[in-house]
């Protein structure tokens, strides 16, 4: 009898969480939810901290955090939830990323130190190998395009980018004349900038994609156990994992409700960002609407099963002891927190010592 | 003794908005046995559902009632196992001194009652079949081994023994359709209830996926002397395990008996739009009798036509579509697979010309909607060939404008609402496809009256009746123009009248020029409105051709797993008598025959 059961285990490969689905038998399925939740929680404390070691203490600590990162992916990968989110959450989060990145970059003058990034005029007209790179460039684009518009475009980019490097060292080599014209136009930021900008994206990545992890790692009664070892009422840790389980029912509705908008010509004719946001927003009121009648019938359901008059609730399969992987990983966790917060070293001055 | 007894009983939903709402149930009377199996039957929007709902005790203790307004909700009184469940009585208030309306009864029904909502995943509280069914144990408290044992058992009496041992893995929605109904029927198998009350258990089965469960909550009736209230538009399933049926319009009772009393009239059935069998409906327009009634069964039809000597069936010809007419869908060698590795279609071969009334049949699972699904251009990543009007699916620039050729209305009307004005939601398509203003609004306008939706065009869609939803749906195809029409389920959860009118117009959409692809498991629908079918099994094609072909042959029905309508299974028995006798599909051929019969005898 055992032995068609384990091979029935075997058979099943996926199991559903509440984003997606996780590989059953892999190291994250068998962790405990409560050793997840402080994984990720001070994954996330981690990060904060990294990120945000001031300057005069040696600046963030960007090893540090993309070690945490490559952790976090590493993890992804090992559940087998990578594809998901490569396919789905890592584009949406590229964006935030890099905002996060250019935001910092640019806006952050307080830092010591200032660096000319790059010139927007060198104040004269180089002419030489760049002014040879144009000409090469327009004739190419304009015989493959005959367009004289794009060729120009094409022609001066390229003799832009020939001319403009942030050092400006143009040789008799390569610059064979100038023609002064005009005043010097650059951009400089503060020398710490780039660096804490990538700080700050890799930081935030962490923490966006740790929470992630949790989501597509963890299922409804996960949630519901260890909140009843935390001593928290059966309703209470119901509810709390009901909540999560209907992010899954509400991603199954939207995948639907998205498919029917696709059939109804939504996407025939190319659209401006503008369209396609008015577009998103449209597929909440069949959402909005499925929600509401779901939620009463979800009302029904608990009422038929006898919810109200529960009193004494039996612990059914739901709660599961930690484990020593477990506290082995909270021990490492906790030896990270204690090297980095409370030490206050930091992994990259390990390296750059 | 009766389990369940209702005596004058009224109910009126609160209303949220200020205007009040009218009375859903209007004056109920009816008992309900020990171990009985009673059927109730209606058309769509009678108050079955919320007539299940106050069986249950639902009404009025999830949907409540205004404190101290009660008597203006409530009149009459349900009793269940002997005891009040509700009922309205004046009490004096303690605080007021005044007297008011209050509810008295049973508080909870669980677990002595049990009640299978419409659609299973709505009523699904966990993520894992394991805790689904073990739910309610848990909430009684019942020891965890006992809690084991009653869910193990549960599963093997819905037929689901087999995912026992990976229960705790497997998610509700990875279930297919018949699946889920059982799973949902075994988290009540397992509490042990006293009466189980199903709101149309099976509207969204095939053919034997129904029969199956039918079986299932038979065999529990009688196993565990439940007794069972079932709401069914089946016909079929009513007339063969009812004891009684309660038959409801407008919230009221038009009939109530035993099966044979109400089935008997045939005037109930035609003015109030309820279903009859195939074989009800052949007994009522030929005059055929059996004992002194209408023949329920398809032996008691047979019999009845054998008394009639002069019965002689004439051969039937099928007009082809024709053979020289453009080829509009054409699918090669085609595979799918889905992002989980499960393999939905298997080298899939066929071609569908302009202006063919196609069905696309099979079990749940067999691959129906993923065909549909990429034929349409919403499912890109698949190997082989597929063109649509002779363009290649599998150019991008291509599946973009495909919506602008196919037009898919799915199962869900719910799904596909996207705006807040009946108007709008026709036009949403129109403009998605930039046609100009003045030309939008005729055609929606043209849309709307062939679905009879015209004096609904400023409302909210929202608050839209399930069949009218579903008409705008196929109006908001419709007003598009598509060259070729997809329809899943196009009748489920309908009444037999608001299926006909959507089938009268799919099959005027049809004489238009327009090729339709119906994807259905109701074959009545299919011996009547279509004259080719595709039956799909597991993932490839078993069947292609003529539908009075493949009703015809018994072992391939067998093997595609479908259970033909009472029309060809009388055919089948016929001819095993009169072996020269033709396969006669619904009831209007056999209609035209039986009296093409009586007239020339005359």
């Amino acid at each position: 009898m055992e032995k068609p059961k384990e091979e029935a285990r075997a058979s099943k490969k996926y199991v559903c969480t509440f984003i997606f689905s996780m590989r059953t038998g892999t190291p994250i399925e068998k962790l405990h939810v409560i050793t997840k939740f402080l994984m990720i929680a001070a994954m996330s404390v981690l990060a904060l901290y990294m990120f945000d070691i001031p300057v005069s203490k040696g600046g963030p600590d960007i090893i540090g955090l993309v070690l945490l990162l490559v952790l976090v992916f590493g993890l992804l990968i090992i559940s087998r939830t990578a594809k998901h989110l490569v396919s789905s959450y890592l584009i949406l989060a590229l964006p935030v990323l890099f905002g996060e990145f250019f935001w910092w970059l640019f806006f952050n003058g307080s830092l010591p130190g200032a660096k000319i990034v790059f010139y927007l005029w060198p104040g004269f007209l180089p002419i030489g190998i760049s002014t040879l790179v144009f000409v090469g460039v327009f004739s190419l684009v304009y015989y493959k395009l005959r367009s004289i518009g794009w060729s120009l475009v094409a022609g001066l980019l390229l003799w832009w980018f020939t001319i403009m490097p942030s050092s400006l060292s143009f040789s008799s080599a390569t610059t064979w004349a100038r023609i002064p014209i005009g005043v010097t136009y650059s951009f400089s930021l503060p020398q710490w900038s780039t660096t804490v900008a990538l700080s700050k994206a890799l930081g935030y990545g962490v923490l966006i994609y740790t929470s992630f992890l949790f989501l597509l790692t963890t299922r409804d009664v996960e949630i519901a156990g260890a909140l009843r070892q935390l001593r928290l009422s059966f309703r209470k840790s119901f509810f709390v994992a009901l909540m999560f389980r209907n992010l899954n029912t509400i991603l199954l509705d939207y995948q639907d409700i998205k498919i029917a908008q696709t059939a109804r010509a939504a996407n025939v004719i190319r659209k401006s960002i503008f369209s396609k946001i008015i577009d998103l927003a449209q597929t909440s009121i069949p959402l909005v609407a499925t929600m509401i009648r779901r939620s009463t019938e979800t009302g029904v359901a608990l009422y038929a099963r006898g919810f109200e008059a529960s009193k004494r609730v039996t612990d059914f399969k739901e709660t599961k002891r930690l484990s020593y992987v477990d506290f082995t990983i909270l021990a490492i966790l906790a030896a990270f927190l204690i090297y980095e917060v409370i030490l206050g070293h930091s992994i990259t001055a390990l390296f750059t010592r | 003794m009766s389990v369940l007894e209702v005596n004058d009983f009224w109910w009126k939903y609160r209303s949220y908005v200020g205007v009040e709402n009218p009375y859903t149930l209007k004056g109920l009377t009816f008992k309900v046995e020990k171990g009985e199996f009673f059927g109730i039957i209606g058309p769509s929007g009678a108050g079955k559902t919320t007539l299940c709902y106050a069986l249950t005790g639902v009404i009025p203790h999830v949907f409540t009632v205004p404190i101290g307004k009660a008597g203006e909700h409530i009149k009459g009184e349900i009793k269940l196992f002997g005891q009040t469940l509700t009922k309205v009585e004046s009490v004096i208030d303690e605080k007021t001194g005044r007297t008011v309306d209050k509810v008295v009864g049973i508080k909870q029904t669980a677990p002595r009652v049990g009640l299978l909502l419409q659609d299973p995943d709505n009523q699904f509280l966990r993520m894992d079949l394991l805790h689904e069914i073990s739910f309610g144990m848990e909430l009684l408290g019942l020891p965890t081994d006992e809690i084991e044992r009653r869910t193990k058992e549960a599963l093997e009496v819905v037929g689901l023994g087999h995912l026992w041992p990976i229960a705790d893995l497997v998610h509700p929605s990875e279930l297919s359709g018949g699946q889920k109904q059982r799973a949902a029927i075994a988290s009540f198998v397992a509490l042990r209830p006293e009466l189980l009350v199903l709101d149309e258990p099976m509207s969204n089965l095939d053919p034997e996926g129904k029969l199956s469960i039918i079986q299932a909550i038979d065999r529990i009736r009688n196993d565990y002397d439940i007794t069972i209230i079932v709401v069914e538009h089946n016909p079929e399933v009513i007339q063969k395990y009812a004891d009684k049926v309660l038959a409801i319009n407008n919230g009221q009772t038009i009939a109530y008996g035993t099966t044979e009393e109400v089935y008997c009239q045939s005037k109930l059935f035609q003015e109030n739009g309820l279903y009859a069998s195939d074989i009800a409906r052949i007994g009522w327009q030929s005059g055929l009798s059996y004992k002194g009634r209408v023949p329920f069964t398809v032996d008691e039809m047979v019999e009845a036509c054998e008394s009639k000597k002069e019965t002689v069936l004439t051969d039937i010809e099928d007009s082809t579509p024709a053979e020289n007419a453009e080829e509009i869908i054409s699918v090669k060698n085609l595979d799918f697979s889905y992002e989980d590795g499960t393999q939905a279609l298997k080298g899939v071969n066929f071609t569908i010309r302009k202006g063919e009334y196609v069905g696309l049949i099979g079990q749940n699972g067999a691959g129906k909607s993923t065909i549909s699904k990429v034929i349409s251009g919403l499912y890109k990543k698949f190997q082989g060939e597929a063109k649509v009007m002779g363009l290649n699916l599998r150019d991008k620039k291509v599946i973009q404008k495909i919506p602008c050729y196919v037009g898919y209305v799915f199962q869900n009307p719910d799904n596909q609402i996207f705006m807040r004005k009946v108007y709008d939601e026709v036009a949403y398509g129109l403009k998605n496809l930039k046609i100009p203003q003045q030309e939008i609004d005729p055609r929606v306008k043209e849309a709307l009256k062939s679905v009879g939706l015209m004096a609904k065009i400023d409302e909210d869609p929202m608050f839209l009746g399930k069949g009218e939803k579903r008409r705008l749906t196929v109006a908001s195809i419709l007003a598009m123009n598509p060259k070729i029409m997809i329809v899943d389920e196009p009748t489920t959860g309908q009444d037999f009248r608001m299926s006909e009118d959507i089938m009268n117009l799919l099959d005027e959409l049809n004489r238009a020029g327009t090729t339709i692809l119906a994807i259905t498991h109701d074959m009545t629908l299919v011996s009547e409105h279509t004259k080719r079918v595709i039956v799909m099994h597991s993932g490839t094609v078993l069947y292609d051709g003529s539908t009075r072909g493949f009703f015809a042959d018994e072992g391939l029905l067998a093997m595609a797993g479908i259970i033909p309508p009472m029309a060809v299974r009388l055919s089948h028995a016929y001819r095993k008598k009169h072996s020269s006798s033709p396969c006669l599909m619904n009831t209007k051929e056999w209609v035209t025959a039986l009296n093409h019969n009586q007239k020339e005898a005359t």
